[in-house]
């Protein structure tokens, strides 16, 4: 890991690092870790610690799981008072899964229960499930309980998690040029906040 | 905090103690022992998040896997957590909709009890 401190004049960027792994899976809790602590002692507020953590592992993830078999993946991260810009980088292909369409939504609407649904939903909800050809077509019951189960996709989540828990997802790919996903959150900090006492800035 | 798992039978239903992290890491050691608890024939299963310290898609995946399972035996799996940030990442994925959530293991057992 290599961190810089940077001059106030130079960059609202006050620390920055980077973090190159191999792809284990280990490597998720060890940049859990050191990003959390880092933030943590530089004053963040610890919700917005907890989100930006929950979406960079969501990130890092997606790397282990669908990149290639390269040797290494990197999580830059730039850190300043107004909010952190997390990348996570890998050498090839690997947005594939991320693209994957969110959970269908729509099933939810033919099970109409506050909060949990009931095992046999009755009523009238008309549940519409696109034909191949695009049409939309009434269906005939609505879903049980076991059948919308049945359904449910294991995986697929990520991106969904990653969009709430930051303001800004940006999935970039490209032939040769590998892909990153880019984090930017904005962040709160406390008000004995090291980082807004301006220690950092002072040290170089 | 890596993760630690225990479980118990309680009234017929097997309560799974859950503590530390899920995550890529340590997601299939929870894969393994519901996929084992299942295999056992329990069925009735109330997993406790109380101390779950953190939780991603893969272990909502883990969670939905293991709901799948039970279910494919008439079963059930339910959830004690009332930690906010956790409970978030379920509203967020609409799982809310699909897992019961209680406050306490009893109130779990209780619930699942009444609705024999």
């Amino acid at each position: 890991m290599r961190a810089h401190m940077r001059r106030a004049e130079e960059s609202i960027v006050d620390v920055e690092f980077c973090l190159v792994f191999p792809h284990e899976a280990l490597s998720v809790p060890v940049m859990r870790r050191v990003l959390g602590d880092t933030l943590r002692r530089l004053g963040a507020d610890e919700e917005g610690v907890s989100d930006l953590l929950l979406a960079v592992t969501e990130a890092c993830t997606n790397v282990l799981k669908h990149g290639p078999p390269g040797p290494r993946y990197e999580v830059v991260a730039r850190i300043g008072q107004r909010g952190c810009l997390i990348q996570v980088l890998n050498d090839e292909r690997g947005l594939d899964s991320l693209l994957v369409p969110a959970p269908r939504r729509p099933m939810w609407d033919a099970v109409h229960a506050p909060g949990r649904f009931r095992r046999r939903a009755g009523g009238g909800a008309i549940r519409r499930t696109p034909r191949p050809g695009g049409r939309w077509r009434p269906a005939g019951e609505p879903l049980t309980e076991d059948q919308v189960i049945a359904m449910l996709p294991e995986s697929g989540r990520g991106l969904a998690i990653m969009r709430a828990c930051v303001d800004d997802v940006t999935l970039s790919s490209g032939p040769g040029l590998g892909t990153v996903v880019s984090l930017e959150k904005r962040m709160a900090w406390r008000d004995d906040a090291p980082l807004l006492e301006g220690q950092l800035r002072n040290a170089g | 905090m890596d993760l630690k798992l225990d479980h118990h039978t309680r009234d017929g239903i097997e309560v799974v103690d859950v503590e530390g992290e899920i995550d890529v890491y340590t997601a299939p050691r929870l894969r393994e022992l519901l996929i084992e608890l299942v295999n056992n024939g329990h069925y009735q299963l109330v997993v406790n998040m109380e101390k779950v310290e953190f939780l991603d898609s893969t272990g909502l995946g883990v969670l939905v896997g293991g709901l799948k399972r039970v279910r494919a035996h008439d079963g059930s799996l339910d959830l004690v957590c009332t930690q906010e940030r956790i409970l978030k990442i379920f509203r967020i994925t609409g799982l809310t909709k699909v897992f019961g959530i209680h406050d306490t293991v009893d109130e779990a057992i209780t619930a699942r009890k009444s609705e024999k």
